[in-house]
C-alpha cells in the first residue's frame, strides 16, 4: 500500500513539472491559473489517452494519434535501456575481477583513471565512436556493424555505445565496494578457511556489492536517461526520446516519460526486494 | 581546508587550468576586443594555390578554422568566459538557493523534507535535457521563426538561467539535506542538544567545519552537470539567449549565435559532424570535454584530501587523548 502511494505520488509530481514546462508555449508569461490548468489538462489527457495526437509532419498542422505507432519507439528505447543496462553492469563485473587480479599499484592507477574518465561527457563518446567507426570503414571497406538509423534500428553499434559510460559509472562503483568488502573480517575468515580468492570475489563480496548499485539505483537511472537523450538525437534513432524531442508538446513529453517510468519503478521495487531477500539488509529508500 | 586543498596536485592542475582559460579569455577580449584572426588562402612562392579554407587542425594548428574560415582558436578563446562564466553562475545560484534551502529544512523542518521527498523524486525520471528543452524551446526557437522574437535578447537570457537554475534545485536539495542528515548521526551532536545548544548554535558552531568542503564539493559537482547540461542544450540546438537569423554564404538562412558561446557552436555547427569538416563541431565537443575533466580533476583532489584528512584528524585525537589522558586522583570520589 505503502508502495503504491509513493507510486503514485512520483507519477503526479511527473505531472506537475510536465505541465510547469510547458507553461512558455505562448510567451512568457507566467501565472498560477495558467498552471492549474495545465495540470487539469494534462491529467485529463492522461486519462484518456489513446486520444493524444502529435503533428505529423512538424508544421503541417495534421494531427496523428500517437498510436500504435509510438510502441516501436518505446520498445526499441527501453531494448536500448535495459540492453545497454545489463551489459554495462556484466562488463565492469568482469573488468572488477580483472582489476583484482593484478598488482596493486596498477590497481590504484586504474582506479584514479576510470574516475576521470567517468565525467567524460556522453556526447563525446558517443561522436568519437561515430567517427571512429565511420573512418575505419573507410579505411578498410568493412562495415562491422549496421550503422543506419531512423526507421531501420540498428541494434549493436548503439546497444556498445551506449554501455561505455555507465561502464565506467559501475566499474569506478564496484572497485571502490570491492576494496571496502575486502577489509571486513569475513573475508579474512573465508580466506582462512582455504577459499580462493576467485570464489570469495565471485561468491561473497559481489553479492553484497550489487547492494550499492541498487543503493544507488536514482544516480544510475538518471545517467542512463541522459546517456540515451544524447545517443538518440546524435545517431537518429526512432526511440522514445527523439520522439519526444522532435514531437515537444507538454502532453507527449509527460506521458512517455511516465510510460518510461512505470517499468522502471517496477523494476527498481523487484531489484530491492531481491537484494533484501539475497543480502538481508535494507535497502533505503 | 582550502590551503590542504591547494597543496593536492590533481585539485591546483584541474584548477589552474580553468583559471588560465578564464583569465587568457578576458585579457584577450581586453586588450584585442575579440578580434577574430581570418585565415587566407594558401600560396606557393609561384602563386598558385596550395589550400583553400576551411582549414583542418593539422594544416591550421592549433584548431583549424571554420566554414568561413575564421580561427576556431580565436572563436573557442572568446567563447571561453561566456561559457565558464555561464556554467559557474548558474551553478552558484543553485548551490546557494538548495544548500540554504536543503540545511533549514533539514534541520527545522525534518518530518516535513521526509514526507515532500516523493514529489521530487520526478526530477529523477526527467532527463535535464529533455526539461529545459521543454521549457525553453518556445521562447528561444519557434517564436523565432517568421518575424523574430517578441521578446528581447535580455528577457531570454534571464529566463533561460531562471529556467536552468529552477531545474537543478531539487536534486541538490536533497543532496544537501542527505549530508546535514549524515552528520546529525555523529555522536557528539547529541551531546550538544543534551547541553542545550539551540539549532542554529548546533549549525554554525559545530556542523559548518564538517559541512563547508562537502558543500563546496558538492558545488563543483553542480559546475560539472551545468556544463553538461548546457552541452547537451548545444547538441539539441538551443543557443543561448535564443539565436539572431542570418544568411550564410550560399543566402541559406542560419542561425548564429550570439556570442562564440561553446554550445552555440556546437550547435550551429553540427550539421558538419558528417561531412569532411567534422572538427568544426568536434573543436568545442573537445573544449567542453577537457573543462569538464579539469573540474572533475578538482573534486578528485578534493575528494582525496578530505579522504584522507579525515583519516589524520581520527589519529590526532586518539593520540591527544593517550595524551591528555589525566591520573584519576582517589581524593576526587567519594566511595559509598
Amino acid at each position: 500500500m505503502k508502495k503504491i502511494l509513493h507510486l503514485i505520488t512520483i507519477g503526479f509530481s511527473i505531472i506537475l513539472i510536465g505541465s510547469a514546462a510547458s507553461m512558455f508555449q505562448n510567451g512568457m508569461n507566467f501565472s498560477f491559473t495558467l498552471f492549474l490548468e495545465l495540470v487539469f489538462e494534462n491529467g485529463k489527457s492522461l486519462i484518456n489517452f489513446t486520444h493524444l495526437t502529435y503533428e505529423s509532419p512538424v508544421g503541417s498542422g495534421v494531427e496523428r494519434s500517437i498510436f500504435p505507432l509510438i510502441f516501436e519507439y518505446y520498445g526499441y528505447s527501453l531494448f536500448i535501456l535495459l540492453g545497454g543496462f545489463s551489459l554495462s553492469l556484466l562488463s565492469a563485473l568482469l573488468l572488477t575481477y580483472i582489476t583484482f587480479f593484478v598488482p596493486p599499484s596498477i590497481r590504484i592507477g586504474m582506479k584514479r583513471t576510470v574516475g576521470l574518465l567517468e565525467a567524460i561527457p556522453d556526447m563525446f563518446i558517443i561522436v568519437i565512436v561515430q567517427l571512429g567507426f565511420i573512418a575505419f570503414y573507410r579505411e578498410t571497406g568493412i562495415l562491422l556493424f549496421e550503422v543506419v538509423g531512423a526507421f531501420k534500428r540498428p541494434i549493436v553499434l548503439p546497444l556498445l555505445t551506449f554501455a561505455i559510460l555507465p561502464c565506467f559509472f559501475f566499474y569506478r562503483m564496484m572497485l571502490l565496494m570491492f576494496e571496502d568488502e575486502l577489509t571486513k573480517p569475513y573475508i579474512e575468515l573465508a580466506m582462512g578457511k582455504g577459499l580462493s580468492r576467485g570464489k570469495i570475489l565471485w561468491k561473497h563480496v559481489t553479492r553484497n556489492c550489487l547492494l550499492s548499485v541498487v543503493n544507488h539505483s536514482k544516480a544510475v537511472i538518471l545517467l542512463l536517461l541522459t546517456n540515451l537523450v544524447m545517443l538518440e538525437v546524435i545517431y537518429n534513432l526512432y526511440g522514445m526520446t527523439w520522439f519526444m524531442i522532435n514531437h515537444i508538446t507538454g502532453q507527449i513529453v509527460t506521458f512517455s516519460i511516465l510510460m518510461i517510468f512505470l517499468p522502471l519503478y517496477f523494476l527498481e521495487a523487484t531489484a530491492k526486494r531481491w537484494i533484501t531477500h539475497l543480502t538481508g539488509e535494507e535497502v533505503p529508500g | 581546508m582550502v590551503r590542504a586543498f591547494l597543496k593536492n596536485k590533481r585539485f591546483v592542475l584541474g584548477g589552474s587550468f580553468i583559471l588560465l582559460l578564464l583569465i587568457s579569455s578576458i585579457v584577450y577580449s581586453v586588450l584585442f576586443d575579440n578580434h577574430i584572426p581570418v585565415a587566407s588562402i594558401m600560396t606557393d612562392e609561384n602563386g598558385t594555390i596550395v589550400g583553400k579554407p576551411p582549414y583542418s587542425p593539422w594544416v591550421h594548428p592549433p584548431f583549424g578554422t571554420d566554414h568561413v574560415s575564421r580561427d576556431l582558436f580565436f572563436i573557442i578563446l572568446i567563447g571561453a568566459k561566456y561559457t565558464l562564466g555561464l556554467a559557474l553562475g548558474i551553478a552558484l545560484i543553485r548551490f546557494v538557493f538548495s544548500s540554504v534551502a536543503g540545511i533549514l529544512l533539514q534541520l527545522y523542518f525534518p518530518s516535513f523534507l521526509k514526507k515532500g521527498k516523493p514529489w521530487f523524486e520526478g526530477f529523477y525520471y526527467f532527463p535535464a535535457s529533455i526539461l529545459a528543452y521543454l521549457f525553453l524551446f518556445f521562447i528561444l526557437r519557434e517564436d523565432g521563426y517568421g518575424d523574430g522574437f517578441s521578446t528581447t535578447f535580455t528577457e531570454r537570457v534571464i529566463f533561460e538561467m531562471i529556467v536552468l537554475i529552477i531545474i537543478g534545485i531539487p536534486i541538490i536539495l536533497i543532496n544537501v539535506s542527505k549530508e546535514v542528515a549524515i552528520l546529525q548521526r555523529k555522536e557528539f551532536i547529541d551531546s550538544v542538544k543534551v547541553l542545550g545548544g539551540s539549532r542554529w548554535h548546533l549549525l554554525t558552531i559545530h556542523l559548518m567545519p564538517y559541512l563547508h568542503p562537502q558543500l563546496f564539493l558538492l558545488f563543483v559537482r553542480e559546475v560539472i552537470q551545468v556544463l553538461l547540461l548546457l552541452a547537451h542544450l548545444g547538441i539539441l540546438n538551443l543557443l543561448f539567449g535564443g539565436a539572431l537569423l542570418k544568411t550564410d554564404m550560399f543566402d541559406k538562412a542560419a542561425f548564429v549565435s550570439l556570442s562564440s558561446e561553446w554550445s552555440g557552436l556546437i550547435g550551429t555547427n553540427f550539421r558538419f559532424l558528417y561531412t569532411s569538416y567534422y572538427w568544426i563541431p568536434l573543436v568545442p565537443i573537445l573544449c567542453f570535454t577537457l573543462a569538464i575533466l579539469a573540474f572533475k580533476l578538482m573534486v578528485e583532489g578534493m575528494e582525496y584530501v578530505l579522504d584522507t584528512k579525515q583519516i589524520v584528524r581520527n589519529q590526532v585525537e586518539e593520540k591527544g587523548e593517550k595524551i591528555a589522558e589525566v591520573p584519576s586522583k582517589k581524593e576526587a570520589f567519594d566511595y559509598l
